[in-house]
């Protein structure tokens, strides 16, 4: 009876052993997938420390050589930078303008037919996969260099992205009123427009002020690529080696980030 | 008589999908200025009951009579026009809580006008006066521009019932109103539907407290499985048909 009251006190003892040994053997393959990971990007990169330190040099004769910032350029560089702000005005509010009916079609709860909500998940889907500069090199191509490439790339981009969040919204909207309305026998636009819309909106301009933050820093990428803009002067001064030019528009850029930032956290407290 | 009533319910039966029998073979006939108090425990089918008539449901069988118009096979244009003259509160009042009051009370008349009448500007003259009028009858005509989200639990059920006046319906619909409100405010809101009923009005109201039942009730029916178990005039109503009703848990 006390012999088989012990064998499985030691067999709960072996299977512990034998728990810890793979659990051992569990932790240090982990810890080498871990090493194997990092290695490779490391290599693949072509990390090296010691050409970062050699480049240190390169690093501060660009810095000095970008001192002082080219202040007297700074006219000439207006126009560009109000090409950027408005790349990012246009873009955000067509953006605004067409996600709406998308979102309506893609929020579960209020899309008129099955078909359509698939139809507008996937169009969602779709916008929101292909980068902002991907939209922008397709449309230099189709429409040419210039802002209104730039637009048009933050406008696809931007139905994607709003169109999600706004449907997001709607699909946790109280609906309550609406179907409240619905049994006092008003329609559906009438509806849509009576208990839909107060309840969403002011998410929705939340959500807009926050896209135009987004979508101006957004902006200055695109010239990169020569949607128009700031970025499209900084990247010719780069090639151009024009260091002073470049730390004026650093500048820009940093006033013009920081500027959105703070005009739209501001509306954003004003909203809701 | 039961020809001419005002809701005329006949052998209303709602399954459900999974197989649950929600309503079983009820029948009921209420007449203008009527006001009828309908008890029964949780899942006794109170509520599927209402919502089968304002066609939030579709009954599985039975006939459902509002003023002589048969409303079960009623579509589209036809459904919103029978639901225009039949309200339906509930027991969260689901104002739009951003809109003020009398915004609020003034989305009962949309079912008169046009599709495309979808700003509260777009209404004429004569439904912001009836709007107004709606809330005197409710008592806060004062509070007309007041923001809903302001409002007391039992403010909030009176604009909601304001907004079903607004309506002009002949038939209220009233699923557990008092429910979640203090005992004050839902003496003030059955005092409110029984004047109402007074004034012409037909009520059906689900309701969990007897007491107010036989207070303010002309009628009490009690469900009990989805079937009417009794239907007395409320001066009849006896205690012993009320705690059938809720089994083993009434004292």
């Amino acid at each position: 009876m006390s012999d088989s009251a012990a064998t499985p006190l030691q067999a709960e003892i072996q299977r512990r052993h034998a728990a810890g040994a793979r659990s051992l053997i569990g932790r240090l393959s982990t810890a080498a997938v871990i090493l194997f990971v990092l290695g490779q990007a490391a290599r693949v990169t072509e990390a090296a420390p010691g050409e970062l330190l050699h480049g240190l040099t390169g690093i501060v004769d660009i810095f000095w050589r970008s001192m002082p910032p080219a202040v007297d350029r700074l006219p000439a560089m207006l126009w560009p930078t109000l090409e950027t702000i408005d790349i990012a005005i246009f873009g955000t509010v067509i953006g605004i303008v067409l996600s709406v009916p998308v979102a309506v079609l893609a929020a579960s709860n209020v899309t008129p037919a099955r078909p359509l909500y698939y139809v507008a998940r996937g169009l969602i889907a779709f916008l929101r996969a292909v980068p902002e500069l991907v939209w922008a090199l397709l449309f230099v191509a189709a429409v040419g260099l210039g802002p209104f490439a730039g637009a048009l790339a933050l406008i696809f981009h931007s139905v994607g992205m709003l169109g999600r969040l706004f449907a997001e919204v709607i699909e946790d909207m109280d609906m309550g009123p609406v179907e409240a309305l619905t049994l006092t026998g008003a329609g559906r636009l009438q509806v849509f427009s009576h208990a839909v819309v107060p309840g969403v909106l002011p998410s929705l301009l939340g959500i807009s002020l926050y896209r135009f933050d987004e979508n101006l820093r957004s902006s200055v990428l695109l010239g990169f690529v020569g949607a128009g803009g700031i970025g499209f002067q900084l990247v010719s001064a780069m090639n151009l080696f024009q260091y002073r030019d470049v730390s004026l528009l650093i500048l820009i850029i940093l006033a013009l980030v920081v500027g959105a930032e703070r005009i739209s956290a501001l509306l954003r407290r004003r909203v809701l | 008589m039961s020809e001419h009533s005002l809701l005329r319910v006949r052998g209303l039966s709602l399954r459900y999908p999974d197989g649950k029998t929600a309503v079983r073979g009820v029948s009921l006939d209420l007449d203008a200025r009527e006001l009828v108090c309908v008890l029964g425990s949780n899942g006794s089918g109170k509520s599927s009951l209402l919502r089968c008539v304002a066609r939030l449901r579709d009954a599985t069988a039975g006939r459902i009579h509002v003023a002589g118009e048969e409303m079960t096979r009623l579509r589209g244009r036809a459904l919103r026009r029978a639901r225009s003259r039949l309200a339906m509160i509930g027991q969260s009042a689901n104002l739009v809580r951003r809109r003020s009051v009398l915004a609020n009370v003034i989305t009962g008349t949309l079912a008169r006008h046009g599709d495309l009448a979808t700003a509260p500007g777009a209404l004429p003259a004569t439904e912001f006066r009836l709007a107004r009028a709606c809330l005197d009858q409710v008592g806060l005509g004062a509070i007309a521009e007041q923001r809903a989200s302001t409002l007391s639990g039992g403010q909030a059920q009176r604009v909601a019932i304001a907004r079903a006046l607004a309506q002009r319906p002949r038939l209220l619909l009233a699923d557990e109103p008092v429910a979640s409100l203090d005992p004050e405010a839902a003496v003030e809101v059955m005092r409110l539907l029984r004047r109402l009923a007074d004034d012409g009005l037909g009520v059906v109201c689900v309701l969990h407290q007897p007491q107010l039942a036989a207070r303010y009730a002309d009628r009490v029916i009690g469900l009990r499985d989805g079937a009417v178990a009794f239907s007395s005039a409320a001066a009849e109503l006896r205690d012993s048909e009320v705690n059938a009703l809720y089994g083993s848990r009434a004292a």
